[in-house]
């Protein structure tokens, strides 16, 4: 009769040690957002945040405007596989048709992007160019972002191998465009911390003949499949259900030996 | 106030009113539509097996129709429906020069001049192209041609990648064979969207035909694929910046108060012996 409470609580235990590390942090699944940025001229740091826009969800629920988020306060979660195109070896360490995750656009939420429009209009930024580099990074496999889906396509960043990406892992991003949304490759499930460092040099108004470098720091968390899906929950809740019958069978054969 | 100078006056209100209703005659276009003027949005397409593709406009929950905020993801698939209003001015300058003589080539202005952007959140509308609802997987290369087919307006249109050094000319009204395919087309991915950056020269109703085209490979494809285009004309309405209204307002009003004072004088020289 010790035994299936036993095992209930060992299951508890395990459910609660899985999912604690999530609840400090909102999970955001599915609609559009962006990296983005704030500027306030005459500073020399940039804002970081998650700006993610109305209809995206976040923690569960629909956001009814756009909302920003600190990094530390959002998880990009992501269970949406794709195929690999045949180049992957060179940028991803895997070989070409290899299932692995994806991310960035509305087939593979969430529909995440880069975004400039908070350092205010390009004219007041040398050349109007953002550059962006991945500076550093954590997670049980590598990661990619590339500017298509093709074997073709330019690789932005690699963690895999920075040596063939446009620079080194650094992007100049046309801030012209405002957001740019690129492809998001994850090779293995797990939890991955990705840093990227931001700069530009500010020529607005009083700046025009005296340029202010500019730079900012944000480290973001993505998460490759790994959480349960709904139907994992769903068979856990069955497992659980099991165990409650097999409790109550289990006083009725001690009753009847009784 | 003599009366040579108030006759001057009156000539310059009969001008004035002249201007308002020029202003007016602008506007109906866009009064009969629905006015997209702020948010996210993108010129769609969407395909149905064996179709062609069915351009339409795809507004993202938060833009800004008729001075409201939308709720949820609309759709226009009458594309008449629906005209984008943009008020945002830009001066185009320095590396925008592409002919190192100090003009503008793709847009037949001389650099420096101002003239009216969209495409992004500091020049709304956030207007772009989505190819979302198409799947990459299904077409040859995941590529979609765009093409600026046809084009009507009061001045000239151009479509670029982006502003920062070596960008791109996808489309010129002015000038098609300055862009970078030589007649106004361009590549996009299937499944993507994104943002260029448009240019008009002159305030006014202008009309843009865009064609897309592509290879459809997936299910029920010929060998080799089945091509598919699709043509849709869409709206865009380049007004003045408000700051222009609230100038010609000034003006009315002064003009009301020239015509006061004039009645003031004309009844106190009636009233003289």
């Amino acid at each position: 009769m010790n035994s299936p409470r036993s095992l209930f609580c060992v299951l508890l235990v395990g459910l609660s040690l899985f999912v604690r590390p999530l609840e400090a942090q909102l999970l955001y699944t599915a609609g559009h957002g962006d990296l983005g940025i704030s500027y306030t001229p005459g500073s020399t740091a940039f804002g970081m945040h998650w700006g993610v826009d109305a209809g995206a969800t976040v923690g569960g629920t629909t956001l009814q405007s756009q909302q920003d988020y600190q990094p530390s306060e959002l998880i990009a979660w992501t269970t949406a596989t794709t195929n690999t195109p045949g180049s992957s070896s060179s940028w991803l360490g895997v070989a070409g048709g290899t299932s692995v995750f994806r991310l960035g656009s509305e087939s593979f939420p969430p529909n995440l992007g880069f975004n400039t429009s908070g350092a205010g209009i390009d004219s007041n930024w040398v050349d109007s160019t953002m550059f962006i580099t991945l500076s550093s990074w954590s997670g049980p496999g590598n990661v990619a972002i590339r500017s298509g889906s093709t074997s073709g396509s330019s690789t932005i960043f690699s963690t895999f191998a920075p040596g063939v990406t446009l620079d080194n892992n650094t992007w100049a991003m046309d801030m012209g465009v405002g957001h740019i949304h690129l492809v998001w490759y994850f090779s293995q499930p797990g939890t991955y911390d990705l840093t990227f460092d931001w700069a530009s040099t500010y020529i607005g108004g009083a700046f025009a003949s005296n340029p202010l470098n500019v730079t900012g720091t944000g480290t973001y968390q993505f998460q490759a499949g790994a959480i349960p899906e709904p139907q994992t929950w769903a068979l856990m809740l069955l497992g659980f259900l099991c165990l409650i019958a097999m409790k109550a069978r289990c006083r009725e054969v001690a009753s009847d030996e009784g | 106030m003599n009366h040579a100078l108030l006759s001057k006056h009156c000539r310059t209100l009969r001008s004035v009113a002249l201007g308002f209703g020029a202003l007016f005659v602008i506007q109906p276009l866009a009064q009969a539509q629905d006015q997209y003027t702020g948010g996210h949005g993108d010129f769609g397409v969407e395909y149905i097996d064996g179709s062609n593709f069915i351009p339409h406009w795809h507004l993202h929950e938060g833009a800004i129709v008729n001075g409201s905020v939308l709720t949820e993801e609309t759709e226009y698939t009458t594309l008449s429906d629906l005209v984008a209003v943009t008020s945002a001015s830009d001066n185009v300058t320095g590396n925008l020069s592409n002919s190192g003589m100090g003009s503008i080539d793709w847009l037949g202005v001389a650099s420096g001049s101002a003239v009216f952007r969209l495409g992004n959140e500091n020049f709304e509308p956030d207007l772009g192209f989505g190819l979302e609802e198409l799947s990459e997987a299904d077409w040859l290369d995941s590529d979609i041609t765009i093409r600026l087919s046809t084009f009507s307006g009061p001045g000239n249109v151009a479509i670029l990648s982006g502003t920062a050094s070596g960008f791109s000319i996808y489309a010129s009204s002015f000038d098609p064979t300055s862009s970078a395919s030589g007649v106004n087309s361009w590549l996009a991915e299937a499944g993507g969207h994104s943002h260029p950056v448009f240019y008009f020269s002159e305030v006014g109703n202008y009309n843009l035909t865009f064609t897309w085209s592509g290879t459809y490979t997936g299910d029920g494809a010929a060998p080799g694929g089945t091509p598919v285009s699709g043509t849709g004309t869409f709206g865009i309405a380049v007004v003045p910046e408000p700051s222009t209204y609230v100038l010609l307002g000034l003006g009315l009003a002064s003009l009301f108060f020239l015509r006061g004072l004039r009645k003031t004088q004309a009844n106190k020289a009636s009233l003289k012996p």
